[in-house]
């Protein structure tokens, strides 16, 4: 006859598992992801930490709770654009990776952060997953974004990151504030 | 079933769904019950039951993360229950049919046997056929008759007696099935 308390340990070592399994799901896209900007941009080591910073964060986000799953989702969604970007900037342009911090590269980047980071301030704004929930997307995408934009140096990630950030709190602040 | 603990079950779905562990007593409070009388239902109240309650039970938990909360928790979990009893019934169903093929495997061979004493039967009825074409004498000499006669202290003749008798067997047994 089992007790209620082996019943519940056991329960919740389950529960714990599945939400571990759910988890780990977003390994199948970020690891290609990863592997794809790495062999892409050539920046070998710098993906290889972006994307371990990237893939660790997004488990434990998913894992914790639905409001963290939520973020993730969000965040790698806000990120593509800029990651697709970076990419293929990357690609058309090699020339891009010796850009300094205050270049046409900044402004074309910090132009495609923008966008993102406004939708997912919108997301916050809406209350989909609050400010905190905003926030965290922002930085998943800052991580995501910085994946493709590994390859154009750090004039890429900083004009992709300033976009996704101003984007976010110019949506997020007039609306909880305003 | 009352709705307050149906409603009490999907709360509890919810909350867990969203990560909310402290749910887990309310869960465990709520659902185990329904989840044992579902199980007892279908496999009968035995004592298979309770585990096969439980493993079900761990179940709907290690799925809750996916669970869709605009979905009635208690069907939710009545379907995982359902599917479970199902492969519990296949995996009974299966051990069932290995136990069978077992039991024809020994009964098989059994039959083996069944065939040597067939055989067995067969030679012992050749013999008393071979037997009974001896004389009334050569068959008391045998001593396959109750000999009513004293048949005194075994001497030379007696066993050339005994020698001759069986000799005449043996020709009987080779006229009737031959040399084989």
């Amino acid at each position: 006859m089992v007790t209620r308390e082996q019943l519940k340990a056991g329960g919740l070592r389950a529960y714990e598992r599945g939400r571990l399994r759910t988890a780990l799901r977003v390994t199948w896209l970020l690891v290609p992801v990863s592997l794809l900007c790495a062999l892409e941009t050539g920046a070998g080591e710098t993906c290889a930490c972006v994307g371990t910073l990237l893939l660790g964060a997004a488990l434990y986000l998913r894992w914790r709770d639905r409001q963290g799953a939520n973020a993730v989702s969000a965040g790698l969604i806000a990120g593509s654009l800029p990651l697709v970007v970076g990419l293929a900037l990357g690609r058309l342009s090699p020339a891009y990776a010796s850009a300094p911090l205050w270049s046409s590269l900044t402004a074309i980047c910090l132009s495609v952060g923008l966008p993102s980071g406004i939708w997912l301030g919108a997301r916050g704004a809406r209350g989909q997953f609050g400010v905190a929930g905003a926030s965290t997307a922002t930085a998943i995408a800052m991580l995501a974004a910085s994946l493709g934009c590994a390859g154009v140096g750090l004039a890429g990630i900083a004009g992709a990151a300033a976009g996704l950030v101003l984007g976010a709190v110019a949506t997020v602040m007039p609306a909880r504030y305003g | 079933m009352d709705i307050a603990r149906r409603k009490a079950i999907h709360d509890a779905m919810v909350r867990l769904s969203d990560g909310d562990r402290s749910a887990f007593d309310l869960l465990v409070d709520e659902l185990w019950p329904v989840i044992m009388s579902f199980v007892e239902r279908g496999v009968g109240r035995s004592a298979d039951a309770e585990d096969v309650a439980q493993e079900v039970f761990y179940r709907i938990s290690s799925r809750i993360a996916d669970f869709d909360r605009n979905r009635d928790g208690l069907s939710w979990a009545f379907g995982i229950a359902s599917y479970e009893l199902m492969t519990q019934r296949k995996r009974t169903q299966r051990r069932r049919e290995v136990h069978d093929e077992t039991a024809l495997a020994t009964e098989a061979a059994h039959g083996a046997s069944q065939e040597e004493v067939l055989l067995n039967r067969e030679l012992v009825l050749a013999l008393e056929q071979a037997v009974g074409a001896l004389t009334e004498e050569d068959r008391s000499i045998l001593g396959l008759v109750p000999n009513t006669a004293d048949p005194g202290p075994a001497n030379a003749a007696t066993r050339k007696r005994k020698q001759r008798t069986l000799g005449r067997l043996r020709g009987l047994w080779r006229s009737i099935y031959g040399d084989s």
